[in-house]
């Protein structure tokens, strides 16, 4: 298909390929059909664009939004394209690149230089840079809510060098970038004294406050992935940065394979299936993959978790997502779903299968107890030696964490995770595996495994958190404990 | 934590004595702002004598890594766990190729 050749898995034309993360497994190149394209427009954008003007006051249109989103796309041989979708929008727009950036910027701030950046170019600097000059921003647009919550830390250690650039309408020497990006987004650029004086005001006492209503008062909604493994982020969003007031519109499922679900409206996490983007079918989790088990999207029932499997618009035939998705409602008469856990993400022992969604349950009741809050986590199934453990590292800004014991966190911990995983019990008290160990992380700790991700050459856009580590992960983060 | 230093024409190099952690990492970042002058053009960090680095002397290296420009810049010594962090980071390869 990436020579050029036709009517290769799909009659369907195929002009991109989606190339995935790695993050999961390796990457991947998945073709991207013009169909299942219109499709994705149809459900992200036009369904999207209705949640907003239904729930948010109209005033929301008046202004722009701060989007993060980011991606590169280059072309093969055969003139297809190959990396993020929406990086393919300059190949589009009549003009080029200097066009592509002009509409991009009618509706959000960041400009071309960050949304299809050069190698090694400081996105985060550009980003937030362009969302503090504007005021009169609305809302903002997140891939993943870890993204938003990585750009407004950023903002948080670098109001003062920011400011600074605001006022005099210069870029920080130190900030890295090619030249002709620097020439071209000084362009972009004036001298802004009074947004600077503005923002020092706000900023006066430091940034240890929920800045975000001061710095855009008339930002009403944040929309991106929040659900599951991110709630964290949805969490450390709301307590650190932005307070209660803002509407928050989780996304539904998306992937390079497809869009499965659109967002059912503001701060629920479940979806409702876009039964349209492709022929779904749901195998349940419990069925150990017999797959005469296997039921369409009318036969599913309420309360019960299922792996999707998908036959899409760009070729893809009967195709494992690896997703497991439980069943909340119905909207109408469609199916409402929320992600869980991805099926092959879990970890084991002996064969207790602990799903992610049961690691961040027993994380966040085990802080609760003890009253602390956590920023990030990971865990590792130790088995280099036997009996093995699961050992659980734990990011959190909380000042209140140096005053728990380490003994008393391992033991709440290891109480959740039975609750978590009733089939953790058996082995356990079988002595077939440790009690889990728990560890603090040096805060930032998974930002500066992002950060050196991207440094490698990741996609910013699709970087996931780390939350059950393979073994170059885990040596990594437990040579950084705080003890 | 210490840092002892040493210049010889357009080479830096940069000896931390002790542990690079929360706190010391702020020295070093001080250091290496002073001395890693434009007239410098391979700077060398001697890790001989460094038992720890924390995330946040993680962090000083790849702000130095990507103010290098055309400067060289490598890392020396390193014990083997400082260097297996390095090596997880993909950074390892930079200061060896840099």
């Amino acid at each position: 298909m990436k020579t050029g050749e036709k009517n290769v898995l799909t009659a369907y034309e195929c002009g991109h390929f989606n190339q995935t993360s790695g993050t999961v497994g390796a990457p991947k190149a998945i073709p991207m059909s013009d169909m299942q394209t219109r499709t994705f427009i149809k459900y992200d954008y036009l369904w999207g664009n209705y949640l907003l003007y239904k729930n948010l006051d109209p005033s929301y249109m008046d202004g722009r939004a701060f989007a993060t989103s980011e991606g590169t796309c280059r072309k093969l041989d055969s003139g297809l394209t190959i990396g993020c979708a929406s990086a393919k929008m300059a190949d589009f727009v009549q003009g080029g690149k200097d066009a592509a950036d002009k509409r991009i910027r009618i509706a959000y701030t960041s400009p071309i230089e960050a949304t299809c950046p050069e190698p090694h170019t400081n996105t985060k600097y550009i980003h937030t840079r362009f969302a503090l000059m504007d005021r009169e921003i609305t809302g903002m647009v997140s891939g993943f809510y870890s993204v938003a919550v990585h750009l407004l830390a950023y903002i948080a250690d670098n109001y003062e060098m920011l400011i600074n650039d605001i006022e005099r309408g210069t870029i920080d020497e130190s900030i890295e970038m090619s030249d002709e990006a620097r020439k071209s987004l000084l362009s972009k650029i004036d001298p802004m004294p009074e947004r600077a004086a503005e923002l020092r005001e706000i900023f006066r006492n430091g940034s240890g406050i929920q800045f975000v209503p001061l710095v855009w008062p008339k930002l009403q909604y944040i929309k991106g992935v929040g659900s599951d493994g991110f709630s964290v982020y949805r969490d450390t969003l709301i307590n650190s940065f932005t307070g209660n007031g803002i509407t928050l519109f989780l996304s539904g499922i998306t992937a390079s394979e497809g869009l499965w679900s659109v967002p059912s409206g503001p701060n629920d996490p479940s979806g409702i299936l876009a039964a349209g983007s492709a022929f779904m079918e749901f195998l349940p989790v419990d069925a150990e993959d017999d797959f005469s088990k296997i039921v369409t999207i009318d036969k599913l029932e309420i309360g019960k978790t299922y792996e999707l499997v998908i036959t899409n618009l760009s070729g893809l035939y009967r195709y494992r997502m690896g997703d497991a998705v439980l069943v909340t409602g119905m909207y109408n008469s469609t199916p409402k779903v929320e992600f869980m856990y991805r099926v092959n993400k879990t970890i084991s022992i002996i064969c207790e299968k602990t799903t992610e969604t049961a690691v961040r349950q027993t994380v966040e009741k085990a802080c609760g107890e003890l009253g602390i809050s956590f920023n990030d986590y990971c865990v590792y199934a130790d088995q280099r030696s036997v009996p093995g453990q699961y050992k659980f590292y734990i990011e959190s800004w909380d000042k209140k964490r140096g005053g728990i014991a380490r003994d008393e966190l391992e033991k709440s911990v290891l109480k959740h995770l039975l609750e978590a995983n009733p089939r953790f019990r058996i082995p356990f008290e079988k002595g077939s595996i440790l009690a889990p160990s728990v560890e603090f992380l040096q805060p930032e700790t998974h930002f500066l495994w992002r950060d050196l991700c991207i440094y490698n050459g990741a996609s910013t856009a699709q970087l996931k958190p780390v939350r059950v580590m393979k073994e170059n992960e885990y040596r990594f983060f437990s040579n950084l404990t705080e003890n | 934590m210490t840092i002892e230093q040493n210049k010889n024409g357009s080479e830096l190099t940069i000896r931390p004595v002790g542990r690079l952690d929360s706190v010391t990492s702020g020295d070093l970042y001080d250091c290496l702002e002073q001395n890693f002058t434009p007239e410098i053009s391979n700077l060398v960090l001697d890790f001989s004598k460094v038992d720890f680095i924390s995330s946040k002397g993680l962090r000083v290296l790849v702000s130095v890594c990507k103010n290098l420009g055309d400067r060289k810049m490598k890392v020396i010594n390193a014990n083997e766990s400082v260097a297996d962090i390095f090596r997880l980071s993909g950074l390892l390869k930079i200061f060896e190729g840099k």
